[in-house]
This record gives structure tokens, C-alpha cells and sequence, in this order.
């Protein structure tokens, strides 16, 4: 769009550049890590636990579990070098409930349990402890045990031991933080009966054992994990003969509907069976499984569970903003659809009733001023000064050099075209340049250019058509990125295609065009000289320049077919600091104009509408646009992947249908959207940085250079046999 | 990041990244205007509050990842309490007991398989059986005797199997009878 002049005591600052630590990075740096393990914390927290699959990959070797073990009870003890399996006594049972707690089914089991005041034994997962503190405070409450099932539900047998060790402790901790206790009793995910022990998982318990823990394994499996149907899973539930027996069931890992509406039914028929139903601890004749936790357990516990509290609702905060993207994404593609669809009939309809030229609405006939701000612009000066003259319309130019170091004055005046003047000033920035030529202009319109820019011969005559409604002061062009070599010029081709033009023509259809781009833009020379001529105020002085005009109550309009050729930044470098100065600039147009969203009439509508779109889709899209890219690596790593692949996929294909159009609209090849999925890898990230560090350098009242983008003079993709007609 | 595309664009003497807030002091006012910028504070206490609040946010979240450093790498817990062997402790079990009979057992044990002890199946209970080791509780009452006629002889105390080796113990398994093996179909091992 536009470019700036400035006078850079270069030499100083890079010294000082150098040497200043910068705690920037440090902050970012932190921030970054933060939200990684915000992420990482969470998504372990959160994420789909296998549920116990009976006999999971255990048809190991056994030959190494003692018969003892094998074939002896449930419980079994291996602390203090003991091996004792342990059986309930006769009719007695204990309930134990497997891969909770679980928010939906754990209390709707405690419900029934304390209907009949029996207890049970809950093998907790420590990460839905984490998640849910509450729900163990209740299990305590009703008066059942809780036992270990690890934190993250592994198949213990084959992680490394020192991982079992992080699981039992984290899941320890959990628990210490829900209810101040810990817990002597393991039960490992995937285990069944003793009698499916193979070596590895008796290795395990053994350790366990050594470490204190005693396993709980199961003798009466309900299989209520297959949802086998409420009666089935009443039946299994009672062990044969009037024998004792530790009873699995599950109260989390999918639907538990039938395991709660069994667990009512088997218990009141199986009191009246005799059974009595007791914990597991107390039906092997240990003392009860909890018992208080220590001050650093407990303390660590209550740490841990504040981390994993913060991490979640840091988590549901970018759900939040990931589903207000996803609106401002519908909105803003609903409204591309429809209006600038409708834009661009109602413009190829003008096209066609201008070309019968209605008396009362006659273009300016006579010439235009064109102004061309130049600061060391050698390399491209001259293509655009030529353009410039080979205008269908009587023009004069006026090229105002700002102190250029380059000879870029003196290039100009070498060209010896007749209707170009040269200005020379001292450096004095782009405002003060676009001013000096702005006061020498002799005619009533003015046409505002950068000195990297290229004309079609008809962009001028396009630029001024509008001018014959009297009520406009300002036309904003079309800026296109006129070098098409490299994939970043590609990508802002993309940009300018899809976003800045796209843009420009829903402003235009309302009413509320709130950037005439520097690169291409006329003017009434009369409304340019009655608001003071271009603001210093901002680096944006072409967004602030529309918003002042058009709260004055002159209109601003869009010529979609006032093409001009602009040298789009090809380094990452320079795209960043021209993106950092144009994002910085609209924030201070807003902030400066913000008033306007109050009052009424002209003033009113622009404020409202126009700087509501500017920031909304400028500013806070972009802002949220991120969630889209955190929530794309969390999805593929917690989430489902394929969901995660496919909406995601969705949302591509959204944007690139909204690329046709545009690319349709402009009559671009559509084929050069091929790209656009390479747009979301580094462009898109760049550009929400970038208006990251505005926010910051604005919130900061830090003062922003201008800066000038060094150019190469490509103009390879402009259209030479193309004409504005 | 920005010191990366710094340095990219470093060959070019016109260039130069500005716009930090560690730049800022650096930027003097090159704006050849009179007027103050928008956003622009002199006085620079907006540019030492967002540092400051800069450094906050950088403590909180060190302190975070400290925190979860702490919590995700622990892998060890307090002591687990020193368990008794379990056949020398008193044993109290079923909650749902209230008015149910009750009875005590003694029931000695360890590396040997535990005797059976008969009781009724009563399907009032046996419910709350106590077992004491004979020494620690030698009063108690060796075996309940079933307050409702007994069908079936039944354990109504835990029944431990203990071993020391790794042998099968058939004594254990005849021993404990009906424990394990017809109910976990663990003979088909």
C-alpha cells in the first residue's frame, strides 16, 4: 500500500541493538512453555482413557506367577516380602467400580449405594481425579474406599517402571488433594483374575507389593463394560455358590446407564440373598484403604490440582475464543458471499450504463494531479513515472523526493517527460512529502501513488469515474501485488485477492470504506485541503485519512477496476515490518477515531459500521486466529485425530471456496489458490505475531518508526496487454 | 522471531526492526510532525507498567511450569502404612451390618494355609465377622455359631493362602476348598 520515509540513525541502534538483553524473548519464550504444558497437562487430563478390556494383552508367560498367586484369592499382598492371596469370606462382596470417577455416572452410583447403605471400593483414575476433585470428596463422603488405577491408564506391564512409579504417584497426589488421603490399594488398568496373571503384570504387582501396595484383582467379573443388558449384568454380578467375591463394574469408560440400573437391582436382591456387601480392604481383613495423607503429599496434591484447575480453565477460555473464530469465520464468509457478490454485478452493471455516459453524471474531464511520494525509490521510480504518463487521461505528476541518498530526483528529472515535476525536500517522512505535493497540485482531483507503484494505463481514468457523484471525495483502488516470483509474493497476492479487496468492496457496499490504499487512491483535492490535508499522526495516514473524510459526510468509494501494480515485500524480514506498521497504523486509526462510534449521522455510520468491521475482522480475527492452530496440534495429539483432520479440512475448504469467488471477482487464474493451504503454515502465524507486537508497542505508548521497505523493481506480474477498460 | 527476520534483512542498512518495547528509548521521534502520535506516551510510565506487567506474566509463568514440574515428575509418595500380615489383625468388614448378627472368629494363620472356618451361609450375615488372632484376642469366641440354620458350610473369614514358594501347594488348594479355583475358573490354569 503505502511505504514510509524515514532518516535512520542506523548505526547507533543496531550497536545498542546488540548488546540490550531482550527480555521479550524471555517473556515469550515463557509464555510459549506455559501454554504448552497448560496444554499438555490438560489434554492428559482430558483425554480418552482406554477402558479395561478384559485380559488386554495378557497371554504372557505365566510360569513365573505362583500357583499361590494364580489360583489363589483376589486381594493379594506381596508388601514386606509376604505373598498372600487373600479371598473374601463367604457371601460377602465387595463392589468395586473401575476408570472413574466420572461426572455423569459416579454420583448416580453413589446414589444407589447410599439408597441401601452399602459401601464400595472406587479404582480411580488419578487424571479424573485431577479433573474432578469433588467427585472422590463424595466417594469418601458415602463412605467407600478408594484404590489407585494409575493416572493415565496404561498397561503398566509395558511401560517402564519408572513411569508405573509417576503414575501411582501422581495418582496419589491427586487424591491427596481431593481428600487429603492416600491409598494403599492398586488395582492395575487391564487386570482381571489372579488366574490371568502372566509374568510381566506379576513383575508389576510384585513391585508394587515391595513399594507397599496391595493389588485388588477381581474374582466375579460382571462384563458390564460390553453392556451386556441390565439382567446379564445382574447375574454375573453374584459369585457362585454363596462364595465371597470382589465384583467389577465400572462407573466411567462410555454409557453405565445399565451398570447403575443393574447395581439397583442386584443389591437389594442379593441382601435378601444373604450377601452382605462390604469394602474390599475391610472383606480381606485389612485396615481401610485411606488413611491421611503427609504435609508434602498433601501439599504437592493440592499444588497439582490448582495446576490441572488453571490448565482447564485456561483451556475452556480458548474454547470459548475458538468458537467465537469459528462464528467470526462463518460471518465473515457468509458476508463475502452475498455482498461482495452483489458488489461485483452492481459494478459490471455501472461499467455497462457508463459506457452510455449519462449527462448528469459526467466524470471530471480535465487533468489530475498525481502525487508520488519518493524516498530512495531508484529501482522502481521509473516504471512508475512511465506508467504514470502512458495514462488514457491527461495527467501531471508530481514526484516530491524526500531527501533520497539514492538519486532517485534526479533519475526522475533525467526521464525529461513534460508533464512530471520534481520536488525536493529535506527528509521530512511521507506525510509531510504527500502535503508538499498536495499544495503544488493545480487541478481538482488528486491522485495519491507510492513510489513502488505501477499504473495500467486506464487505472486512472477508472480511479477518477467515481468523482462524477459530487459527494465524493475520496476513491480507493485496487492494489495488486505486481511480483508474482517467490511463494511469500504469491502469498500476499492471495491476500490482496481474497482478503484486502474482498474487503474493501463490503466496506464499499455499505458505505464505509474506511482505507483508500496509499498505493492507488484519488482525491478531491477541495475535501484533501478542507480536513488538513494527510495526518502525521498515525502510520496509517491512508486509513485515518478515509475515516476523517468520511465522517466529514463526503463518501469514500472502491474501483475494482483501478488497478495498480504494488511490489509486494519479498523477505520475511521486510513483510514483517511492513504488516507491523500497517497493523500498528489501523489500531491508531481506530483508537484515534473511536469517538465516532457514538455519534450520529455520517460520523455515526463509519463509526459503527466501518471501524466495527475494521477491528473485528482486522484486528480481533487475526488476534483469535491462533486457537485455530493450537486447537489443530491439541486436537491431533488429545483429541480425535480424524475429527480434528477433518474439520479442519472443513474450515480449508471453506476458505478456499471463499478464494474462488474472490479470484473469480478479480479475474485472477484460480488456479494460483493452489497455495492457499501453505498460507496457514508460516503467513498466518506471521501475521498474528505481528499484530501481537502492535498491541504490545501500543499498550507500551512506545513510538514506532517509519520504515522504509527496500525495493528491486520487479514488475514481472503486471499484465502489459492488460488495459483498465 | 523477530531477531531471526532481523537478521535476515540485517545486509540492508535502510532497514531496521523497530517497534519493540526494548527498542523503544532508541526510537526517537523521527516523525516529522508536530503532532504527538496516537498511543504515544512521553512520559514513558505506560511503557515501564507493561514491562513491569511483562515480568509478572513471565514470574507466573515460570512459577506454573515450576509447579507442574513438580507434580508430573514425583515418583514417589509418603510411606505406605506398614501393613500386618493379615491373618494377625483384627478384621472388621460390611458397613451394612447394623442389627445384623455378629460374630467373631478367630482365625490363625500365617504361612499355612488358613483353616476353614464353618459358619453359617445365613443370609442374615455372618456378616460381621471379627477375626482376631488367638493371641491378641484369645477371648474371643473361636467360631460363631450360626443364629440362622445353616445350610451350607462356608468360610465367613478371609481366606488367605500364603507361600513362601513358588510351588504349588496343594495343601492350600485342598485346604481352601471352595475359594478359588470353581469361581475364577482358575484351574484351567
Amino acid at each position: 500500500m503505502t511505504l514510509r520515509l524515514v532518516r535512520h540513525d542506523h548505526t547507533a541502534a543496531t550497536a545498542r541493538h546488540r548488546r540490550r538483553v531482550r527480555p521479550k524473548f524471555l517473556l515469550i519464550g515463557l509464555v510459549v512453555a506455559m501454554f504448552c504444558s497448560v496444554l499438555l497437562l490438560n489434554g492428559l487430563v482430558r483425554s480418552q482413557i482406554g477402558i479395561d478390556a478384559r485380559g488386554a494383552g495378557q497371554d504372557g508367560d505365566d510360569s513365573a506367577v505362583p500357583a499361590s498367586v494364580s489360583s489363589g484369592g483376589p486381594v493379594i499382598d506381596l508388601t514386606h516380602g509376604r505373598r498372600q492371596s487373600i479371598s473374601l469370606p463367604s457371601r460377602t462382596v465387595a463392589l468395586t467400580f473401575d476408570d472413574g470417577p466420572d461426572p455423569t455416572w459416579t454420583p448416580q452410583i453413589l446414589a444407589v449405594l447410599a439408597k441401601y447403605h452399602v459401601p464400595a471400593t472406587f479404582f480411580v483414575v488419578g487424571s479424573s481425579v485431577a479433573r474432578d476433585p469433588d467427585l472422590v470428596r463424595q466417594i469418601r463422603a458415602q463412605g467407600s474406599e478408594i484404590g489407585i488405577h494409575t493416572f493415565t491408564h496404561p498397561d503398566l506391564a509395558e511401560v517402564s517402571t519408572d513411569r508405573v512409579d509417576r503414575e501411582m504417584t501422581e495418582t496419589q497426589y491427586a487424591l491427596a488433594g481431593a481428600t487429603g488421603e492416600l491409598s494403599y490399594l492398586v488395582r492395575p488398568p487391564y487386570s482381571s483374575e489372579p488366574d490371568a496373571l502372566d509374568d510381566l503384570r506379576f513383575d508389576v504387582i510384585s513391585r508394587l507389593g515391595q513399594q507397599g501396595y496391595v493389588t485388588a484383582l477381581v474374582d466375579v467379573d460382571t462384563e458390564d463394560w460390553q453392556q451386556p443388558g441390565v439382567g446379564a449384568i445382574v447375574h454375573n454380578a453374584v459369585p457362585e455358590d454363596g462364595q465371597g467375591g470382589v465384583v467389577l463394574l465400572h462407573d466411567a469408560g462410555g454409557d453405565r446407564s445399565e451398570t447403575v440400573a443393574a447395581l439397583d437391582r442386584l443389591i437389594p436382591e442379593m441382601q435378601a440373598d444373604g450377601f452382605t456387601f462390604t469394602t474390599v480392604s475391610a472383606g480381606a481383613g485389612l485396615p481401610p484403604a485411606n488413611f491421611p495423607a503427609g504435609p508434602v503429599d498433601l501439599t504437592l496434591g493440592r499444588i497439582m490440582l490448582v495446576a490441572v484447575a488453571i490448565a482447564s480453565h485456561i483451556v475452556t477460555a480458548l474454547e470459548w475464543s475458538l468458537l467465537l473464530v469459528g462464528g467470526l469465520v462463518v460471518l465473515r464468509t457468509l458476508l463475502v458471499m452475498v455482498v461482495a457478490l452483489r458488489h461485483g454485478r452492481r459494478v459490471r452493471r455501472a461499467r455497462r450504463l457508463a459506457g452510455r455516459a449519462s449527462p448528469l453524471r459526467k466524470p471530471p474531464a480535465g487533468p489530475v494531479t498525481v502525487v508520488v511520494p519518493a524516498y530512495n525509490e531508484e529501482k522502481t521510480i521509473e516504471a512508475t513515472v512511465r506508467s504514470l504518463a502512458a495514462s488514457t487521461h491527461p495527467v501531471e505528476i508530481i514526484v516530491v523526493d524526500d531527501g533520497s541518498t539514492d538519486g532517485t530526483a534526479d533519475l526522475v528529472e533525467g526521464l525529461e517527460l513534460a508533464n512530471v515535476r520534481v520536488i525536493r525536500q529535506a527528509n521530512s517522512g511521507k506525510p509531510a512529502a504527500l502535503n508538499a505535493g498536495i499544495a503544488a497540485a493545480r487541478h481538482e482531483i488528486l491522485v495519491l501513488i507510492d513510489g513502488d507503484t505501477v499504473f495500467e494505463p486506464g487505472t486512472v481514468a477508472a480511479l477518477i469515474e467515481p468523482f462524477a457523484d459530487p459527494a465524493v471525495a475520496a476513491v480507493a483502488g485496487n492494489a495488486r501485488v505486481a511480483n508474482r516470483k517467490g511463494l511469500l509474493a504469491r502469498l500476499q497476492n492471495i491476500e490482496y485477492v481474497v482478503g484486502f479487496n474482498i474487503d474493501r468492496r463490503v466496506q464499499d457496499s455499505w458505505g464505509v470504506v474506511t482505507t483508500v490504499p496509499g498505493a492507488v487512491g484519488a482525491y478531491r483535492t477541495r475535501a484533501l485541503r478542507a480536513v488538513g490535508g494527510i495526518s502525521a499522526d498515525t502510520l496509517a495516514e491512508d486509513t485515518d485519512l478515509a475515516i476523517t473524510l468520511g465522517r466529514a459526510g463526503w463518501r469514500v468509494v472502491y474501483a475494482p477496476t483501478a488497478r495498480a501494480w504494488t511490489e509486494a515485500p519479498a523477505t520475511l524480514g521486510q513483510l514483517w515490518r511492513q504488516r507491523y506498521r500497517w497493523s500498528y497504523g489501523i489500531m491508531q486509526s481506530l483508537w484515534k477515531h473511536r469517538h465516532a462510534v457514538v455519534e450520529s449521522g455520517a460520523s455515526g455510520h463509519i463509526g459503527r459500521v466501518g471501524l466495527g468491521l475494521t477491528a473485528l475482522f482486522q484486528i480481533v480475527l487475526p488476534l483469535l486466529a491462533p486457537m485455530v492452530d493450537i486447537y489443530l496440534v491439541y486436537g491431533l495429539l488429545f483429541l480425535d485425530p480424524v475429527v480434528t483432520a477433518i474439520t479442519w479440512g472443513g474450515v480449508l475448504f471453506v476458505q478456499l471456496l471463499l478464494g474462488a469467488v474472490a479470484f473469480r471477482l478479480e479475474g485472477e487464474p484460480v488456479r494460483s489458490l493452489w497455495l492457499l493451504p501453505a498460507q496457514q503454515l508460516v503467513y498466518r502465524q506471521l501475521m498474528y505475531a505481528v499484530l501481537i507486537q502492535s498491541i504490545a508497542t501500543a499498550a507500551a505508548g512506545v513510538a514506532l518508526r517509519w520504515q522504509k521497505i527496500p525495493r528491486i523493481g520487479d514488475f514481472s506480474g503486471v499484465p502489459t496487454t492488460r488495459t483498465a477498460s | 522471531m523477530n531477531q531471526l527476520l532481523a537478521t535476515a534483512v540485517r545486509g540492508d542498512p535502510a532497514d531496521n526492526v523497530t517497534g519493540d518495547v526494548a527498542d523503544a528509548v532508541i526510537a526517537a521521534p523521527v516523525i516529522a510532525a508536530p503532532v504527538m502520535p496516537v498511543f504515544v506516551d512521553a512520559s514513558g510510565r505506560r511503557r515501564k507498567l507493561v514491562t513491569g506487567l511483562g515480568w509478572l506474566v513471565a514470574l507466573a509463568c515460570l512459577a506454573y511450569l515450576g509447579v507442574i514440574g513438580v507434580s508430573l515428575t514425583g515418583t514417589s509418595v509418603g510411606p505406605l502404612p506398614d501393613l500386618p500380615s493379615v491373618a494377625s489383625r483384627t478384621v472388621v468388614f460390611g458397613s451394612d451390618t447394623a442389627g445384623l448378627p455378629q460374630g467373631a472368629l478367630e482365625v490363625p494363620v500365617p504361612a499355612q494355609p488358613a483353616p476353614v472356618a464353618a459358619a453359617a451361609p445365613d443370609w442374615a450375615g455372618a456378616a460381621k465377622v471379627a477375626a482376631a488372632r488367638s493371641t491378641a484376642a484369645p477371648k474371643a469366641a473361636p467360631k460363631v455359631a450360626p443364629k440362622i440354620a445353616p445350610k451350607t458350610a462356608v468360610t465367613t473369614a478371609p481366606k488367605v493362602v500364603a507361600s513362601s514358594s513358588k510351588a504349588r501347594t496343594g495343601a492350600a488348594l485342598a485346604t481352601d476348598g471352595t475359594s478359588s479355583s470353581a469361581r475364577t475358573g482358575g484351574a484351567s490354569r
